[in-house]
C-alpha cells in the first residue's frame, strides 16, 4: 500500500474514533440536550472525513460520510432533536464505516455498497424534523458581528436569545507570541458560566505585537455580572438577558445556587488561576524593590549620620523583611510546581498518534515523572520537547528494515528523562536510532556559508551547527519533508526561558538532546557588574565564581584572551567588545565573571561587580525581544533600570565569533 | 519565490493540498494546522496566498477572512476558500467577506494548480 493511503487510514481512523467517544458523550448525557461544541465536534469529524474520503477516491465512504453529515449538520443546527434513537443509529453508522475502511487497509477493491444505508439514512430524515428556524439577522447582533458568523454559530446565537440568554461581546488583547495559552483561560471561565458562541480574531485598535479578540458569549449572567467576572477585558451588551424560560432553567441553573463539585469541604485542595499566583508572585516582586529601598536607605542614613539607633534598626527590619519576602517567595513558588508528569501524559498521546500517523513503532520510555517544575515552564517547554521527540522518530529511528539490518530491536526506543539539577530541570531525549551524520551537517553548512571551507571542526562543535537556522537535522540528515521545525527554534525557544540545549550523538548508535532549564521564571539572585560605566545584572544561576585578576594575567592564545584557571584555560570575553561601549578606564585591576557549566566555560571580563542582588526580570517589549545577548531588563534602585544578560546567548555569540574568527571578524 | 498559507486542520488533506502545489514552481509553503497556528504565522513572512479550510476548531475560516481581509498589513493577501460542496451557506459567507475564489472537494490537482497560478500570476 502507498505512504500516502496509510496516512489516510490511519487520519480517518482517528476521525471514527474522535466521532464515536463524542456519541459516546452525548448519550452519556441524555436525556438532557446535547453540549453544542460537542455534537459541533463530531459533525466535524464527519465532514472533515466526508472531504478526506473523497480526496482519495473513496467513494463508498465518502458519500456514506456525506449522508451522516447532513443528519449531524440538522441536529446540531436544532432542526430536529437529538435523542437516544438516534445516538443509537449514528453508532450504528460509524461500525459501517469501520467495516469499510477496515476493507479498504485490507486492499480490497470492490467495497460493500452503502447504497442501503444512505437510503435508511434518507428515511430516517424523514421523520422527526423540526420546523426550520427563522433566518436572517438576529436583532441587537450588529452587521460587523454577524457577517463573520458561520451558519452554526448563528444557529447557536438565535437559539440562546431564544432561551432567554444574553449576548455580550468580551474583547481581550494578549501577546501574539502567547495568545493561546492566555486565550484558554478566558474561554474556560466563560465556558462555565455560559456559552462561547464565536471567537473573533481582531487586528484594529490593538496594540502593535499584540493580537486581540472579540468573543461572543451567550449567558444568562446580567452585565453587572459580566463586567465584574472580566475585569480588564472591555464588556459590551449585545442583547440584555431576558432571564431563563422553563424548560432551560433545569440545565442551565448556574454555580450561583450549586457548588462546583471541586471545591467541596471534603476534599482540602482549591483550584487557583495561574493568574491570580502570577499576580501575589508580582506584588511580591514589587515588595522585594521596596525591601531593597529600605536597606539602602538604612545603609545610606548609617553613612550620613553615623551609627544611631534609628539607622541600626531600619537595617534589622529591612533584614527582617528580607527574610519573611524570601519565605514568601518560596512558598508562592512552590504552589506554582506541578509534577512534569503533566506534561509527560500529554505528551505521550501526541506520540501515539503520531507514531500512528508514521507507522512507525517506537517504544516512548518515560523517567522522572514526579519531577517538579513551575506551570508557566511547564507550558513552555512542550512544544520545544514536542519538536525533539518528533524530531528523534521521524530522523532518529530508522525504518524496521534498516534496524533489522544492523541488528537493532524492530521497536525503537525513545527514553524521555527528567531530573532535577540543582536550581534547573533537565530534559533528556534520547533515541537509539541512526544518530546524526556529522559529514552531511558539516557539508551544508559549507553550503550554506556557516563555515568556511577547509574549516576544520571537530566533532562537537559540527553538533553545534544543527542549530544554525536551515541547518535542523530535518533539512540536513534526511531528505523526508517534515514540518520543518529546525532546531534553531528549539534552541531560541529554550533560550528564551532561560535554558540551554545541548546534543550529543553517535552514528550508528542514537541522539541525546539535553534540555535544561531553570525551575523557575520570575525573581532571581543577580550579580550586578560594571561595564564601560554601563550596569548590567547576570543571573546568579549561570555562574560559577567571581576572580579579581591582574591585566597581565591575560594570556594570548591563536589572538584570543584566555586566563589560566586551576590548570585549565578559560576563554575570556569582554562584554565592551560584544556591546559595542567605548572602554572608561583601563584598570590594571579587573573582574572576571566565571559562567557556564561543566566543560562549558567562559570568563565575562567586567570593570566592576557591584554586588548581589534580588531582581524580577521584565521583558523588554516586543521590539526589543530578539535583541541577542539580553534576557530582559530589571528595575534596581532609584527607578534605574538595567539590562540583564543572557548569559547562553552570549556564550553562544563568543563561540560563533570564535569560530568564523578567520575572515578577520574577531 | 511566493509564500503560500495552507490553514486545514486535516493532516492528509493539507499534505495532499501540499504535493499539489510543491508542482508549482517557485513555492515557499507553509503549512498551519488551525486557525490559530495561521494567526501566530501571518506576521512571520509575507504571504502571496491563503488557502484556508472554513469548518475548523478554535477560530473557522471566516473569522479568519475576516481577520485577514480588516488588518491593513495582511488585506491585500488573496484568500481562497477550500471547502465542500455541501458548505454552500458559509462558502457564500466567505465570499461575502473578501474571499478572492473557493475550491470545493474533492479538488482535481489540475484545477487547483491552474488558480493557484492564476492568483499568483505565474
Amino acid at each position: 500500500m502507498t505512504d500516502p493511503m496509510k496516512e489516510f487510514i490511519s487520519e480517518a481512523e482517528e476521525l471514527l474514533r474522535e466521532t464515536e467517544d463524542g456519541l459516546l458523550d452525548l448519550r452519556d448525557a441524555l436525556p438532557g440536550s446535547p453540549r453544542p461544541d460537542t455534537l459541533n465536534g463530531v459533525f466535524r469529524s464527519m465532514h472533515t472525513m466526508k472531504g478526506l474520503a473523497g480526496l482519495f477516491g473513496q467513494k463508498g465512504i465518502s458519500d456514506l460520510s456525506h449522508g451522516t453529515e447532513t443528519l449531524l449538520d440538522e441536529l446540531r443546527l436544532g432542526k430536529r432533536p437529538f435523542d437516544e434513537r438516534t445516538v443509537a443509529f449514528l453508532l450504528s453508522i460509524v461500525d459501517f464505516l469501520k467495516t469499510l475502511l477496515g476493507e479498504v487497509a485490507g486492499g480490497k477493491s470492490e467495497g460493500t455498497s452503502v447504497e442501503e444505508v444512505l437510503s435508511e439514512i434518507a428515511e430516517f430524515r424523514t421523520k422527526g424534523g423540526v420546523p426550520e428556524e427563522p433566518r436572517g439577522r438576529v436583532p441587537g447582533i450588529p452587521e460587523s458581528i454577524s457577517r463573520v458568523l458561520s451558519e452554526y454559530e448563528e444557529h447557536r446565537l438565535r437559539t440562546g436569545v431564544a432561551a432567554g440568554k444574553g449576548v455580550f461581546t468580551v474583547s481581550v488583547e494578549f501577546d501574539l507570541m502567547a495568545f493561546e495559552e492566555e486565550l484558554k483561560s478566558v474561554t474556560a471561565k466563560i465556558g462555565t458560566l455560559g456559552e462561547l458562541i464565536a471567537t473573533m480574531p481582531k487586528s484594529t485598535k490593538v496594540e502593535p505585537g499584540n493580537l486581540g479578540f472579540d468573543l461572543v458569549v451567550g449567558t444568562t449572567r446580567s452585565r453587572e455580572q459580566m463586567k465584574e467576572l472580566f475585569k480588564g477585558a472591555i464588556v459590551e451588551e449585545l442583547v440584555s438577558p431576558s432571564g431563563p424560560k422553563p424548560a432551560e432553567a433545569g440545565q442551565e441553573a448556574e454555580p450561583s445556587g450549586r457548588q462546583d463539585p471541586l471545591l467541596k469541604s471534603s476534599s482540602n485542595t482549591v483550584r487557583v488561576d495561574v493568574s491570580k499566583l502570577d499576580a501575589i508572585l508580582n506584588t511580591v516582586g514589587e515588595l522585594v524593590l521596596t525591601k531593597g529601598a529600605v536597606a539602602r536607605i538604612g545603609a545610606e542614613f548609617l553613612e550620613d549620620h553615623g551609627y544611631s539607633s534609628h539607622g541600626a534598626d531600619l537595617q534589622k527590619v529591612a533584614k527582617g523583611l528580607e527574610k519573611r519576602l524570601n519565605e514568601l517567595q518560596n512558598q508562592i513558588l512552590e504552589v506554582r510546581m506541578v509534577p512534569v508528569g503533566q506534561i509527560f501524559s500529554r505528551l505521550t498521546r501526541v506520540v501515539r498518534r503520531y507514531t500512528q500517523d508514521r507507522g512507525k513503532e517506537i517504544d516512548l520510555q518515560l523517567y522522572g515523572e514526579e519531577t517538579e517544575i513551575d506551570t508557566l515552564l511547564a507550558e513552555e517547554v512542550i512544544d520545544p520537547l514536542m519538536h525533539l521527540i518528533r524530531n528523534a522518530i521521524d530522523h532518529g529511528i530508522e525504518p524496521f528494515r534498516e534496524r533489522e539490518k544492523t541488528g537493532k530491536p524492530q521497536r525503537g526506543v525513545v527514553t524521555l528523562r527528567a531530573f532535577p539539577r540543582g536550581h534547573h530541570v533537565v530534559f533528556q531525549i534520547t533515541d537509539d536510532g541512526a544518530g546524526v551524520q556529522l559529514d552531511k551537517v558539516l557539508k551544508k553548512a559549507v553550503e550554506k556559508g556557516f563555515v568556511s571551507a577547509g574549516a576544520e571542526l571537530d566533532d562537537p562543535e559540527v553538533v553545534k551547527l544543527i542549530f544554525e537556522p536551515g541547518l535542523s537535522t530535518a533539512s540536513a540528515v534526511s531528505e523526508v519533508s517534515g514540518r520543518g521545525v529546525g532546531m534553531d527554534v528549539v534552541k531560541d525557544k529554550v533560550s528564551s526561558l532561560g535554558g540551554f540545549v545541548e546534543v550529543e550523538t553517535e552514528v550508528g548508535k542514537g541522539t541525546t538532546v539535553t534540555v535544561t532549564i531553570p525551575i523557575t521564571l520570575a525573581i532571581i539572585k543577580a550579580i550586578l557588574v560594571s561595564v564601560a560605566g554601563e550596569t548590567f545584572a547576570v543571573p546568579i544561576v549561570s555562574t560559577a565564581e567571581t576572580l579579581l585578576i591582574d591585566e597581565g594575567d591575560i594570556q594570548y592564545i591563536e589572538g584570543k584572551e584566555v586566563l589560566e584557571l586551576r590548570g585549565g584555560l578559560l576563554p575570556l570575553v569582554r562584554l565592551q567588545k560584544i556591546f559595542g561601549l567605548e572602554s572608561v578606564r583601563r584598570a590594571e585591576a579587573t573582574y572576571v565573571v566565571v559562567t557556564g557549566f561543566g566543560g562549558r566555560r567562559m570568563g565575562f571580563v567586567v570593570d566592576d561587580l557591584i554586588g548581589q542582588q534580588e531582581i524580577v526580570i521584565k521583558a523588554l517589549g516586543r521590539h526589543l525581544e530578539n535583541l541577542r545577548g539580553i534576557a530582559g531588563a530589571a528595575e534596581v534602585g532609584k527607578h534605574k533600570i538595567i539590562l540583564v544578560l543572557d548569559v547562553e546567548a552570549l556564550m553562544e555569540e563568543a563561540t560563533s565569533r570564535t569560530q568564523k574568527a578567520p575572515s578577520g571578524a574577531g | 519565490m511566493r509564500s503560500v498559507l495552507i490553514v486545514e486542520d486535516s493532516t492528509t488533506t493539507r499534505a495532499m493540498i501540499r504535493s499539489t502545489l510543491e508542482e508549482v514552481e517557485e513555492l515557499d509553503i507553509v503549512e498551519a494546522e488551525s486557525g490559530f497556528e495561521a494567526l501566530r504565522l501571518l506576521p512571520s513572512r509575507t504571504f502571496h496566498l491563503i488557502l484556508t479550510d472554513i469548518n475548523m476548531p478554535d477560530i473557522n475560516g471566516l473569522e479568519l477572512i475576516n481577520f485577514v481581509k480588516s488588518n491593513p498589513t495582511y488585506r491585500e493577501i488573496p484568500l481562497i476558500i477550500i471547502t465542500t460542496e455541501r458548505g454552500e451557506e458559509d462558502r457564500r459567507r466567505g465570499m461575502a467577506l473578501g474571499a478572492f475564489d473557493y475550491v470545493t472537494k474533492p479538488f482535481k490537482g489540475d484545477a487547483l494548480k491552474d488558480l493557484v497560478k492564476k492568483v499568483l500570476m505565474v
